[in-house]
């Protein structure tokens, strides 16, 4: 294969399959994040099939430290406050913080690059209305707005997604606006009117490939103020009820015993952390591989080193 | 009747100088399989007659303020935006002066050209496919598979030009605007490119409105010349006429300032003065502070576009050959 050819991904799903490897392989902080986003998975996939089973509340290992592998492997990153084995409870919140993460900054995700591109996009009597809601909702200090939510439709997992979601989306509205405003004034935006397309393939097609990287990038790191903000509520009880449980509730509740038992409350500070430090690398990893005129960084890279 | 007939064509903008009149009633024809030549400097309304064909006026500022553009006996101004939208890239295409600019970066160029097929029609994948690199190989793409499937940077200036053209001509409209397509390139891949316009178009049998300052251009590719100035037209010819009795001053002028290479001239003769302040035109004949036979008339009536023999129409109170 030529070098030219190597620059663009062929039209065969193995081909670009492999081609995708590649980019990933040529990437070894992207590959460090997948391989962290795989643990977390097979953690709570394993939590799911019952791997962790056996690890009920037993106040004889309250608080038992970690890196101990005479008491097996299941409390090997020790126990909580009620003995329950650490690692266990890490995978068991793993589902319910990426689940509700994700989950609220797909949907502000979704609804703020389709507000943001139609106020954008065709602005008028429409764009104005949408950018003022989103003026009134950022006007309200985040917390107010969620507490109020929660405390009038009650703190289920659906409404906890719902007020996260809502409450970050006009920043997503704000930059997908701005965006598309500099955007559409494109020539090869006019270059497709002046074919024959009608404003939602340019919208679909032209627009929003070039608004993507922007807004995934800002969702990135969106995901780790949504964990942090969950795990907000929750200490202030209006998120996750207990015994359900997510890494900012373990964190929140190991926070009385820092002084005397660290790993509560790091432990699952830590996870935070490098799941969303793998989100903001794969997001930045992926801008590169959507770029035509950067993406020959990460397949030759290789090739020099 | 004519392919494209537009008839008294206003076009305006809103400024900060106040409201400019960009086109101030412009009437011309189009005939089948004509090249027509739209010349005039920057700012005469060549590119703004182009956007209004197009309905890419911006609005606001812009606005259409009358006339009618006829295509095939239909006024485009008075069609509902979809069936206009319709006839865009089928049956009337345009071509920018910068097709780097015109051509979306994240895709390849042989799925961009696919773009027109995709919206006009409803063709299966492996056909597009087919179609596509038969465009890439016609407007002189070389190895057109395999180029088909890279991206805009990977060009140099005329292949992305040759590009643009492929995806002008692909859904082989009748009528051809090229808005300047050769400006932004060296003068040998001018020559190339013009060549290029001229046998695709002779092949589809479409019009073409070859919108230019350039005079070689001109005498190279069209058939007629409609010279612009100030939003207004001011004489049309054949380009033969044009070139041998120029009536207009202006028209005049503009052969004067050109070198040629079959006369001993010295030095090349300019316009005296430069193009008007669009916000304050002067009173009578726009021309008319930069003209060596204005008299007072000019200053009270302004000339309109009277017939000056067969085939030909001046702007002028006082036209004809130099005196």
């Amino acid at each position: 294969m030529s070098a030219v050819e190597a620059l663009a991904p062929s039209n065969s799903l193995p081909a670009r399959l492999k081609w995708l490897w590649r980019a990933l392989v040529g990437d070894p902080t992207a590959l460090a994040a997948v391989i962290w986003l795989l643990i977390v998975l097979a953690g709570i996939i394993a939590f799911d099939l019952g791997a962790f089973s056996g690890g009920r509340i037993d106040l004889k290992a309250r608080n038992l430290p970690p890196f101990d592998l005479s008491f097996g492997w299941k409390l090997f990153l020790g126990a909580d406050a009620l003995g329950r084995p650490l690692l266990a409870r890490l995978a068991e919140a793993a589902s319910a913080s990426i689940g509700i993460a994700l989950a609220a900054v797909l949907t502000s995700l979704a609804g703020g690059l389709a507000l943001g591109m139609v106020a954008g996009y065709f602005g008028g009597p429409i764009g104005n209305l949408i950018m003022r809601i989103s003026d009134i909702v950022m006007g309200f200090p985040t917390l107010l707005v969620a507490l109020v939510g929660l405390y009038l439709f009650g703190p289920s997992v659906t409404n906890l997604i719902l007020v996260l979601a809502i409450t970050r989306m006009p920043a997503y509205i704000r930059v997908a606006r701005a965006e598309v405003l500099e955007v559409r004034e494109r020539l090869f935006v006019d270059a497709a009117r002046v074919f024959g397309a009608g404003p939602f393939w340019i919208l679909r097609n032209h627009i929003l490939p070039i608004v993507a990287p922007t807004m995934l990038t800002l969702a990135s790191v969106n995901v780790a103020m949504v964990m942090l903000f969950e795990s907000g509520l929750s200490y202030l009880g209006l998120g996750i009820q207990p015994p359900a449980v997510s890494w900012g509730l373990m964190v929140a509740q190991g926070q009385g015993y820092l002084a005397t038992a660290w790993w509560l409350a790091c432990f699952p500070g830590l996870a935070v952390m490098l799941t969303t430090m793998s989100f903001n690398l794969l997001a930045n990893w992926f801008r590169i591989v959507n770029d035509p005129t950067q993406r020959w960084r990460l397949t030759s890279r290789k090739r020099t080193s | 009747m004519s392919l494209l007939d537009i008839r008294d064509l206003a076009v305006s903008f809103d400024t900060a100088a106040g409201r400019i009149q960009a086109l101030a009633g412009v009437s011309f024809s189009l005939e089948r399989g004509e090249v027509l030549a739209l010349l005039g400097e920057s700012g005469s309304g060549k590119s703004v007659t182009a956007a209004a064909i197009m309905d890419l006026v911006p609005s606001p500022p812009g606005a259409v303020d009358r006339g009618a553009i006829l295509f095939d006996g239909v006024d485009l101004l008075t069609l509902p935006p979809r069936q206009r939208r319709d006839l865009c890239g089928a049956r009337i295409a345009l071509i920018f002066q910068d097709a780097l600019a015109s051509l979306n970066p994240v895709y390849s160029v042989g799925w961009q050209i696919g773009e027109m097929f995709r919206i006009h029609q409803n063709k299966s994948g492996p056909e597009i496919g087919a179609a596509v690199i038969d465009l890439l190989e016609a407007v002189g793409i070389p190895d057109a598979a395999r180029r088909a499937k890279q991206y805009p940077h990977q060009f140099s200036g005329g292949m992305r030009q040759r590009i643009m053209i492929a995806m002008a001509v692909a859904l082989s409209p009748d009528i051809i605007i090229a808005d300047e397509p050769t400006t932004a390139l060296d003068v040998t891949i001018q020559a190339q490119i013009v060549d290029l316009l001229a046998t695709v178009r002779q092949r589809s049998g479409a019009g073409m409105i070859f919108i230019t300052h350039d005079l070689g251009v001109v005498a190279e590719i069209a058939d007629r010349v409609a010279v612009m100035y100030a939003g207004r037209i001011v004489e049309t010819a054949s380009v033969f006429e044009l070139f041998a009795t120029p009536q207009h001053p202006y028209s005049q002028g503009l052969l004067a300032s050109q070198p040629r290479v079959d006369v001993e001239t010295p030095d090349l003769v300019p316009i005296p003065g430069s193009a008007p302040n669009p916000a304050a035109l002067p009173s009578g004949c726009a021309f008319r502070t930069r003209c060596p036979r204005a008299q007072d008339l000019c200053a009270e009536v302004e000339p309109l576009l009277a017939a000056a023999g067969p085939g030909r129409q001046v702007a002028c109170h006082f036209p004809g050959a130099f005196a």
